[in-house]
């Protein structure tokens, strides 16, 4: 009797284990996430406390920032009237050409990293922001001024955030490279790790690619806005058969110290 | 008092999760928590193997987000502390030997199934790096919550298994 119910706990244990494996390998192929929502909401509320208590840590950095940020503050008040006044003249040349939107026109919500498991430390995160700030999948985020990957697996306080370095990254990127007054188009390939640079492959066009040159993106897809600073070139070199370039391209993005993202929306209410 | 420690070691990951990032002390405090508090399971592994797969699962859904993969590693873990501690007496240092072989196994294991799945690229050193992070915190929390459930048992007369 007893070596009977050994047998069966042992039976029930195993199934469980091997049960658990099949339903995690398929909840993370499928990316079934939906029946988290609730708890992953719930805990945001804790997050809130956490963050009122400990939030100050960096207070020495945050003032040294605050310094510069105040010296920055002087130049951005001159781009601002700038900005407003090329604002009205492209608004006045949309109406003129009856244009609805430019492929640069985008919106913004600011958020914090809330989590970041080190299991897939280089694939995602996650954010404190979700539809409660009309985020939606596969929407762009920057941190630092530099895109660092798309939005996924939103839910209504919060979002993950697929990485660029995510070396399963599930977009083409269309980027376009700044070389004096003209740009040159490419697609964004994969990003290495050990160098920290991504790739960017089909450039056809026989044209020198300065070090240093910008990268951006070219707003030629539904998901990006023009625009959006990708990093810069690092080096070049071509591909296996001589025909294009390789351009290896330099994020100023330290992806091992994300804290504060902004996401980015393509088009204007 | 286990679902008490639970609960706040729950809290405490949280808060070491916003405090330490990416640094030499990766928490896996709810996984520390399963091993210290297995002496105060006495003989019922039936409940404490339940216990394993619970905080689990629990695990899952408030920080992996990959559901029941914590959940069955803690099982695994969970028999394989028994296994140590049906052979071992339970004192401070065989608590720590039981630490170091969880943090070990949850993490090769995670490794091997992101690995198997495609989510990581295969990575011995990000691996090694990952076990030897995770091994400092835990073992100075293990350390600590092993002292003072030693001490709260002692005082308040709470049966463990010695």
């Amino acid at each position: 009797m007893h070596k009977k119910e050994k047998n069966k706990r042992t039976i029930i244990i195993l199934s469980s284990i091997i049960l658990s494996i099949i339903i995690a390998t398929i909840f993370i192929k499928k990316n079934f996430n939906i029946p988290s929502y609730g708890i992953k909401d719930g805990m945001m509320y804790v997050n809130n406390i956490i963050t009122r208590i400990f939030g100050n840590k960096d207070y020495y950095k945050l003032e040294k920032e605050n310094e510069k940020l105040k010296e920055e503050l002087e130049q951005y008040k001159d781009y601002k009237s700038l900005n407003e006044e090329l604002n009205n003249e492209i608004l006045k040349l949309k109406e003129t050409l009856s244009i609805e939107e430019l492929i640069s026109d985008r919106e913004y919500a600011f958020g914090t990293v809330i989590n970041r498991n080190f299991d897939y430390w280089q694939e995602k995160l996650i954010i404190n922001i979700g539809k409660n700030k009309e985020i939606e999948n596969n929407m762009a985020v920057i941190s630092n001024g530099n895109l660092i990957g798309i939005t996924d697996d939103v839910s209504i306080n919060s979002s993950s955030v697929i990485l660029l370095s995510n070396h399963k990254f599930p977009l083409n990127i269309s980027v376009k490279i700044k070389i004096d007054d003209n740009y040159i188009y490419g697609i964004l390939n994969n990003y290495n790790e050990t160098t920290g640079t991504y790739e960017i492959i089909g450039v056809v066009d026989n044209i020198d690619i300065p070090q240093g040159s910008k990268v951006y993106t070219s707003g030629l897809s539904s998901t990006f806005p023009s625009g959006i600073l990708i990093g810069n070139v690092e080096d070049v070199t071509t591909d296996n058969f001589d025909l294009s370039k390789v351009i290896n391209v330099k994020s100023e993005t330290n992806f091992d110290d994300i804290s504060y993202v902004t996401v980015v929306k393509k088009g204007n209410k | 008092m286990i679902i008490i420690i639970s609960f706040f070691s729950f809290i405490l990951e949280y808060l070491f999760n916003y405090l330490l990032k990416k640094t030499l002390f990766l928490p896996l405090i709810t996984l520390t928590t399963t091993v210290i508090v297995r002496p105060f399971f006495k003989k019922n592994n039936n409940l404490f193997y339940m216990f394993c797969f619970i905080l689990g699962f629990l695990y899952d859904l408030i920080y992996t987000g990959n559901f029941f993969l914590s959940a069955g590693i803690y099982l695994i873990i969970g028999i394989i502390i028994n296994l140590i501690s049906t052979n071992m007496p339970n004192n401070i240092f065989t608590s720590i030997f039981k630490i170091i072989c969880a943090v070990i196994i949850y993490r090769t294991l995670c490794f091997l199934f992101f690995y198997i799945n495609g989510i990581t690229i295969f990575s011995i050193s990000n691996l090694f790096k990952s076990i030897y992070s995770s091994l400092l915190l835990n073992i100075i929390y293990g350390t600590l919550i092993y002292l003072i459930l030693y001490l709260l048992s002692k005082k308040f007369n709470i049966k463990r298994i010695d």
